[in-house]
């Protein structure tokens, strides 16, 4: 329990990070997101536009020139983190200690691994433009012993999540077709394209897929959708539209516009 | 030096004007004068003469005016204290800037009686109206004032204790200034204490009451100096102008003591403060403890490289009026602020707590609030915090709380 005492950092020109959606103002809110964000920041996240910000927002000179002359001289990009985290203080020794440890961990898997985590990573961010470019990386990589149909089938399994969270179902059918092309045992991926249908049931559909749906037992599917229809019914986001609905006319319009702009920026991040 | 440094004693009866550097003090009647049917304002004697003819229309007091909350009535209008005040002020200014020749305000001191908070907020209004920059602008206790004019004395007046009678239309007041010299830092007191001993100032015009007068005064000062050492004793106010009256009250307070006599004490004070705020580094390099000044040290735990470190929010000596701190932190699994408060005696040192509930529920060290601290008195602190969440990624709610903690 403690009290982490600020320096006062008149930032006039906040630091925007895209892929997150926000703009940053401060040393404290930088390490978090370097922190909590590792493989975003691991591959030039320090560049002139952090450096400059570092010098001129938040008045760090010394930590400014020393990330320059590191970058110059070719040093380690982890380093540059590392110094970051370390010039702050918003971490504790142990902390930044533990953050070393993970960016070694990352560095040491396959490059492809390593992508698709990035990859993952933007799809949780919810991300899906960013992550289906990264996906589609993968797609273009040379096979060898983790580059092989499974890894190749579950790439094209999130392409085809991403398409269908960007409400593009037919793109979405082909990257899970994709997928049973190259990992036809995984059962995961034709009940994907049976939930597909069922959302959009004007979804044209291989022949080869209805008569599959037809000898299989394809109740667990429908129940699994029928518990996701009703936990989106009872989703903090329809409870506040209907809360919005019960306002009088002046609150709602106001609500509204609120929301529609948070769905606009959300769109946006999206794509 | 090109500008006036300006040392004022501020009662209800009267203003008392020192400028460093000269030896004149100014006394000014407290009354103003309206002009009938004009917006012209008169102040001390001139106000008297104008009232007199009948051209105007008087108010006495002015700046009782503005510790009661009171309007005054002039010519059918209503002003309120800090209108008259204000003119009360111009008129100060420009009596002094046309005897010294100059228009330039370098640094001006209030003394006050006593710290009222009104008062000190309208003198810093009425700073705004003056011209003066807040930062050129400065109210103390009289308490503060004899420091400073104890002070700059030469160091055999102040090597035991000092005592100072005061005694004018108001009564008398006792004030004491005892110095303890500690290794790293000389610490200086000042008390006073109004003597209810029923005596004034219209008990001198007549032989019997002037004779009954000094017995009381010998037989308060008799008790306020025993068993103690003090190097001087002064003697400020009206009363004591021509002190003949008081011959036994005399030899009582001149026994081994050297007595001085200084009838714009508070004025010299004020004007000598008003000279040290003009210099780069101060000629009082002391904690000085006083009405006005905090008698605590108010620090908090912070970590800072790591380490748990004390962080000073206000120091004894500090003056609670100017002593405004905001400070911004991050909460690492901390639902409380914890104050230290170290009185003068640091063996009587207390915690006082102060719960933040209703935060918003974040990951922790993703919250960030901003604790705003001042003082209400020398024994109040009032504290604000706000959360200001953590940028963009936790935006800030506009929560608020709000404590007010008693030293």
């Amino acid at each position: 329990m403690s009290l982490l005492l600020c320096r006062m950092e008149p930032v006039a020109h906040p630091f925007e990070v895209p892929e997150l959606g926000v703009r940053l103002y401060s040393s404290q809110e930088l390490c978090y997101v370097i922190y909590e964000n590792p493989l975003l920041v691991m591959d030039d996240f320090v560049d002139e536009r952090l450096i400059q910000f570092i010098r001129q927002d938040l008045n760090m000179e010394f930590l400014a020139g020393k990330l320059e002359n590191w970058k110059k001289s070719g040093e380690n990009p982890d380093n540059l983190l590392l110094l970051i985290l370390s010039e702050c203080q918003y971490y504790t020794g142990a902390e930044v200690s533990r953050y070393r440890q993970t960016l070694i961990q990352l560095r040491k898997k396959h490059p492809a691994q390593l992508e698709k985590d990035r990859a993952d990573y933007f799809f949780e961010k919810k991300q899906y433009r960013r992550a289906i470019s990264h996906y589609e990386k993968l797609l273009d990589r040379k096979r060898d012993n983790v580059v092989d149909d499974r890894f190749l089938g579950r790439v094209w399994c999130c392409l085809g999540a991403c398409q269908a969270r960007m409400f593009q179902f037919e793109k979405a059918y082909k990257a899970y077709d994709r997928a049973g092309f190259y990992d036809s045992k995984n059962p995961e991926i034709l009940e994907r394209i049976y939930s597909l249908k069922a959302l959009y049931p004007q979804l044209p559909l291989n022949e080869r897929y209805q008569t599959l749906f037809k000898t299989r037992d394809v109740k667990p599917w429908e129940e699994k959708i029928e518990e996701a229809k009703k936990k989106g019914q009872e989703s903090p986001g329809v409870k506040e539209i209907n809360a919005l609905f019960m306002k009088d006319p002046e609150k709602r319009l106001e609500g509204a516009a609120r929301l529609v702009k948070q769905w606009k920026q959300e769109y946006r991040s999206m794509m | 030096m090109d500008g006036l440094l300006i040392g004022l004693d501020l009662c209800d009866d009267y203003g008392q004007v020192s400028v460093y550097g000269r030896d004149n003090v100014w006394t000014i009647p407290g009354v103003i004068c309206r002009a009938k049917k004009q917006d012209q304002w008169y102040i001390g004697d001139e106000a008297y003469s104008v009232n007199l003819s009948g051209e105007g229309v008087m108010i006495e007091k002015p700046a009782s005016f503005v510790r009661k909350d009171k309007l005054a009535e002039a010519d059918g209008e209503s002003f309120d204290g800090v209108r008259l005040m204000e003119e009360y002020l111009n008129g100060i200014l420009n009596l002094i800037k046309k005897e010294c020749e100059t228009d330039k305000v370098i640094q001006m001191v209030v003394a006050l009686p006593h710290m009222d908070s009104k008062v000190m907020d309208c003198l810093l209004y009425c700073a705004d109206f003056l011209g003066i920059p807040r930062s050129r602008f400065h109210v103390i206790s009289r308490e503060e004032s004899f420091l400073y004019y104890v002070l700059s004395q030469k160091k055999e007046i102040w090597a035991g204790q000092v005592g100072l009678f005061d005694f004018s239309q108001r009564g008398l007041r006792y004030f004491e200034m005892k110095v303890q010299r500690g290794l790293k830092q000389t610490t200086v007191l000042s008390d006073s204490e109004e003597l209810e001993e029923g005596i004034n100032l219209d008990m001198l015009e007549s032989t019997s009451g002037a004779r009954l007068a000094d017995k009381a005064l010998c037989s308060c000062s008799e008790r306020l100096l025993a068993k103690k050492m003090f190097s001087s004793i002064l003697l400020t106010g009206k009363g004591f102008e021509k002190p003949f009256w008081a011959s036994d009250f005399m030899k009582v307070i001149g026994k081994r003591r050297k007595i001085y006599s200084e009838t714009g004490l508070f004025a010299r004070g004020a004007a000598r403060k008003a000279a040290d705020c003009q210099e780069a580094e101060t000629a009082f390099p002391y904690v000085m403890i006083c009405e006005g000044r905090l008698k605590y040290t108010i620090s908090m735990e912070v970590i800072h490289d790591e380490k748990p470190t004390q962080l000073v929010i206000a120091a004894s000596g500090d003056s609670w009026y100017e002593a405004k701190s905001t400070l911004d932190f991050i909460l690492d699994n901390q639902e409380k602020l914890v104050f230290q408060i170290q009185p003068l005696d640091s063996r009587k040192k207390y915690d006082v707590t102060m719960k933040l509930e209703g935060l918003p529920k974040r990951p922790n060290r993703t919250t960030r609030i901003q604790m705003k601290v001042g003082f209400r008195d020398e024994n109040t602190m009032a504290v604000v915090v706000a959360d200001r969440g953590f940028g963009e990624l936790f935006p800030a709610s506009d929560i608020v709380i709000r404590r007010e903690i008693a030293l």
